[in-house]
C-alpha cells in the first residue's frame, strides 16, 4: 500500500498531554486494519510526532497507546475493527 | 525567648564522606536545649536520606503511642546526599513525623531553597521536640539555634509569613512556614515554603501544635563532593535528558494532563466517587484552563524541568494548578467552574490546606448531604460556597469548619456506619485522583501503603497502565511491578531526587547508584541500592507496627467493591473483592512479608531495622 493510501476500518484517534500539542490536532479519523498501520499513517500525517513519540516507522517511543480505553497495547499487529477508538497519551499518565 | 549556641566542637566538620555531614541536630523548644548526633556511615548508607533518614529518626526520638499533637511527638526535618550537589530535582527535603489525620507514619516532601539553606546548617537532619510557650519562629544557623517571638506572625497566611520572615531576619535565611489552618490544628495542614507545600496528612498541624509559626535557616556549611569531575559529567547528562521527551509532559503541560486521560479511561474520580467518567470534566481540561488564564511556568530551585504551571486567579494573582486540585475541589465536588477553582486553590495554599483532603472531605459531606445523613448546605456544584467552606475549615468556624476539620474519617464517625462504609480514605487519608474499581493494581497500592491512599509513595498507577492487554485482568504476575515502582519510590524520596525525573534515570539502579557513588564516595552499586530501598520500604512499615497498625488497616473502603460505576464507553466497573485479596497477598508475598503484611522477624534481621532504630537512639 502506498503511503497516504489508507484501507481497513475506520477508527477513531485521540490525543492527550504533550501529544495532543506535537500532533497540533485533538483527534483524527484514520482507516487502517492493524495498530502498526494506523501509527504508521499518524506519522505520516502529524509530523510533530516523530521521532520522539513515534520513530519514522511508528514504532512507539515515548507514548501510551490505548484501545477502547482498556486495552493497553504492545503487539503493533493487533487488528482494528470500524469504531476502535485508540488513544495516544504520554506514559507518566498520574504524578 | 532563647538562643542556643552550637557548641564549638560540634560545628561543621568535613565528615569521612561527602555530601553529609554526619551530625544531626536536636531541638527542645521546651527546655531550650539543643543537642547534636552522629551518624554512622553505615547508618547513612543504610537509609540514605529524606524519607528514609527521617523515618529512622522519627522512629529512634519518639515513644510508642504518643499522640502526634502531643507536646514530646518529635517532627523531623531530613535533607539528602544529594542536596547542594550539582544534580538536577535534587534541592529537596523531607519532613516526617506521625500524623494527626491517620495515626501512622506521614513523609512528606518539598522542593526549594530551604533543602539548599538547611543544608548549609551544618545537618543532615533536625529534630524538633517540645512546644514553644507561645507563638514562635525557630532560626537554625551553623552556629546558634534562637528561638524568637512570632506573635504578630500568628493568623497570617503563607506566602505573607513567609516574606515576614525574610524581612525580619534577611534575604539569607529560607523559611518553611504553616498558614491559620496549621495554627487551628487542621489535621490536613500543610508546611509551606515558596509556594510547594509539603501537602499530605496534616503536618503543619504537628508545628502548629508545637506554635511554631516558622522555621528559618541559614549558614555556610558546604559539604564536599567526592567526585566533582564525574559528578558534573553525569548532571550534565542527567539535565540533558531533563530536557528531552522523558519529561515532555510535565514541562509543556503539567500535571493537569491528566485529568482529560484519566477521565477518558474512567478512571477519574467525580461527584465523590459516585463516577468515574463525565463530560463536564472536559471543562477542567488543560486546553481548557489554558485559554485566556496562562499566566507563567516556574521551576524549583536547582530544577531544570520546570512542571509548575501557573494561571491567573480572578483577584490579578497566579497560582499553581496541579491535576490531584483540580480532582479533588473541581470533580469531586461536581464543580467544573475553572475560574472559582483557580481562586479556590489559592485560598487553600495562603491558609495551608491540603487540596486533596479539602477537596474530598468537602464531596463526601456533599454526598452524606444528597443521603440524606447529614443536614447541611453542602451540595455538589455549589461553586458559589466553596471558597467559603475552605476559610471555615483552616480557621475551624462554622459547619464546615465543625464537621469537615479532622477530614473523612472522622465526619463518617459521627454520622455512622453507613457513611463509615462510603468514606473514602485509606488509614483515615482521603484518597486521591484515582478510582481503584478503573485501576486494580493501584487498587492495592491505595491499600498497603504506610501513609494511607497515597499514590505518591509508589505510583502504582503505572502498573495498571504499564501491563499489556486488558488492564482489568491484572494477576498476581503484575504485582512484580508494584514492589519494584514502591522501591524506586523508596529510593528516589530518600536520596531525594524528584519523581518527575524518574523516566530519564535509566537504567534507574546503576544511574541512581552512580549519583550516589560520585557524591559520597562509596563504593555502592545497583544491588546495595535496591537493597536500601527494600529497607526503607519496610522501615516505614515497621514505624506503623509500632504504632498499632493492624492487618484490616491495608484495605479500602467497602463500597469500591459493593458499588459498581456505570461508565459510558466500558460498561459496569467494580473492584473483585476476590481479585484484590489474591494481588494484596502476591504484594506481602513478593517482599518476603507475612500472609497478613506484618514483618517476620527474619525480615527485620536481614534489613537490620531494629539495630539502625537502636543506634540512632543510643546516639
Amino acid at each position: 500500500m502506498r503511503a497516504g493510501q489508507q484501507r481497513g476500518p475506520a477508527v477513531r484517534v485521540e490525543y492527550y498531554g504533550s501529544v495532543r500539542l506535537r500532533a497540533g490536532v485533538a483527534t483524527d479519523e484514520v482507516r487502517a486494519a492493524s495498530v502498526a498501520e494506523l501509527l504508521r499513517e499518524l506519522v505520516r500525517r502529524r509530523r510533530g510526532l516523530s521521532p520522539d513519540v513515534l520513530a519514522e516507522d511508528g514504532t512507539p517511543r515515548a507514548v501510551l497507546v490505548v484501545l477502547n480505553e482498556r486495552h493497553v497495547v504492545d503487539d503493533l499487529s493487533h487488528p482494528l475493527m470500524p469504531g476502535d477508538r485508540v488513544l495516544l497519551a504520554n506514559p507518566d499518565v498520574g504524578g | 525567648m532563647w538562643s542556643c549556641p552550637i557548641p564549638v566542637g560540634d560545628r561543621a566538620e568535613r565528615s569521612g564522606c561527602g555530601g553529609y555531614h554526619g551530625r544531626y541536630l536536636v531541638v527542645d523548644l521546651a527546655r531550650a536545649a539543643v543537642m547534636v548526633g552522629r551518624f554512622e556511615e553505615a547508618t547513612l548508607r543504610a537509609v540514605l536520606g529524606g524519607v528514609g533518614l527521617g523515618t529512622a529518626l522519627l522512629a529512634a526520638w519518639s515513644e510508642p503511642g504518643l499522640d502526634p499533637l502531643a507536646p514530646d511527638a518529635p517532627v523531623v526535618i531530613a535533607f539528602s546526599p544529594l542536596v547542594g550537589g550539582p544534580f538536577t530535582t535534587s534541592a529537596k527535603f523531607a519532613v516526617v513525623a506521625k500524623s494527626p489525620l491517620t495515626y501512622r507514619l506521614c513523609d512528606g516532601l518539598c522542593s526549594s531553597a530551604f533543602a539548599l539553606a538547611g543544608k548549609r546548617t551544618g545537618f543532615d537532619a533536625i529534630v524538633l521536640r517540645g512546644t514553644a510557650s507561645e507563638p514562635a519562629l525557630l532560626v537554625i544557623t551553623d552556629t546558634e539555634v534562637r528561638l524568637e517571638a512570632a506573635g504578630p506572625l500568628w493568623g497570617l497566611t503563607t506566602t505573607v509569613t513567609e516574606q515576614a520572615v525574610r524581612d525580619r531576619l534577611g534575604p539569607r535565611y529560607e523559611a518553611m512556614v504553616i498558614g491559620p489552618a496549621g495554627e487551628h490544628l487542621v489535621r490536613f495542614a500543610t508546611v509551606q515554603h515558596s509556594g510547594r507545600h509539603v501537602g499530605r496528612g496534616g503536618l503543619g498541624a504537628v508545628l502548629g501544635a508545637k506554635r511554631l509559626k516558622a522555621i528559618a535557616v541559614a549558614g555556610d556549611a558546604r559539604c564536599r563532593i567526592a567526585d566533582p569531575e564525574a559528578a558534573g559529567r553525569l548532571a550534565r547528562l542527567l539535565t540533558a535528558r531533563s530536557l528531552g521527551p522523558a519529561t515532555e509532559k510535565y514541562r509543556l503541560v503539567g500535571t493537569t494532563a491528566n485529568l482529560a486521560v484519566l477521565n477518558r479511561l474512567a478512571a477519574m474520580p467525580a461527584y465523590s466517587f459516585r463516577s468515574s467518567q463525565v463530560a463536564e470534566a472536559d471543562r477542567l481540561s488543560a486546553p481548557s484552563l489554558r485559554a485566556g488564564a496562562y499566566a507563567e511556568r516556574r521551576s524549583c530551585a536547582a530544577c531544570t524541568i520546570g512542571c509548575e504551571h501557573r494561571y491567573r486567579t480572578p483577584e490579578g494573582g497566579a497560582v499553581r494548578v496541579e491535576y490531584e486540585s483540580l480532582f479533588a475541589l473541581g470533580a469531586a465536588c461536581g464543580i467544573w467552574d475553572n475560574a472559582i477553582l483557580r481562586r479556590a486553590l489559592a485560598r487553600c495554599d495562603e491558609l495551608g490546606l491540603d487540596t486533596i483532603s479539602t477537596g474530598v472531605t468537602l464531596a463526601f459531606a456533599m454526598e452524606c448531604t444528597r443521603r440524606g445523613w447529614l443536614d447541611s448546605g453542602f451540595r455538589f456544584g455549589a461553586a458559589d460556597r466553596l471558597v467559603d467552606w475552605i476559610e471555615e475549615i483552616a480557621h475551624r468556624r462554622g459547619a464546615a469548619g465543625e464537621l469537615l476539620a479532622d477530614g473523612v474519617r472522622q465526619l463518617a464517625r459521627r454520622i455512622g456506619p453507613e457513611a463509615e462504609r462510603l468514606a473514602p480514605h485509606v488509614k483515615g487519608l482521603e484518597l486521591p485522583g484515582y478510582d481503584p474499581r478503573a485501576l486494580p493494581l493501584m487498587a492495592v497500592g491505595l491499600a498497603v501503603t504506610p501513609r494511607g491512599a497515597d499514590h505518591n509513595r509508589m505510583t502504582a498507577y503505572e502498573a495498571d497502565l504499564a501491563r499489556r492487554g486488558d488492564r482489568f485482568l491484572a494477576t498476581e504476575a503484575d504485582v512484580v511491578r508494584l514492589v519494584e515502582l514502591e522501591r524506586r519510590a523508596a529510593l528516589l524520596d530518600s536520596l531525594i531526587v524528584c519523581k518527575f525525573l524518574r523516566k530519564a534515570l535509566e537504567p534507574f539502579y546503576e544511574t541512581t547508584a552512580r549519583m550516589l557513588a560520585v557524591t559520597t564516595g562509596w563504593p555502592i552499586d545497583a544491588d546495595e541500592l535496591v537493597a536500601a530501598a527494600e529497607r526503607i520500604v519496610g522501615l516505614r512499615r515497621w514505624y506503623n507496627e509500632r504504632e498499632g497498625w493492624r492487618p484490616e488497616e491495608d484495605d479500602l473502603p467497602a463500597r469500591f467493591f459493593e458499588e459498581p460505576l456505570q461508565t459510558a464507553t466500558l460498561g459496569e466497573l467494580c473492584l473483585s473483592r476476590a481479585q484484590f485479596l489474591r494481588l494484596r497477598a502476591a504484594y506481602y508475598k513478593a517482599h518476603g512479608w507475612a500472609d497478613d503484611g506484618s514483618l517476620p522477624p527474619e525480615w527485620l534481621d536481614r534489613y537490620r531495622i531494629g539495630e539502625i532504630v537502636s543506634r540512632l537512639r543510643g546516639r
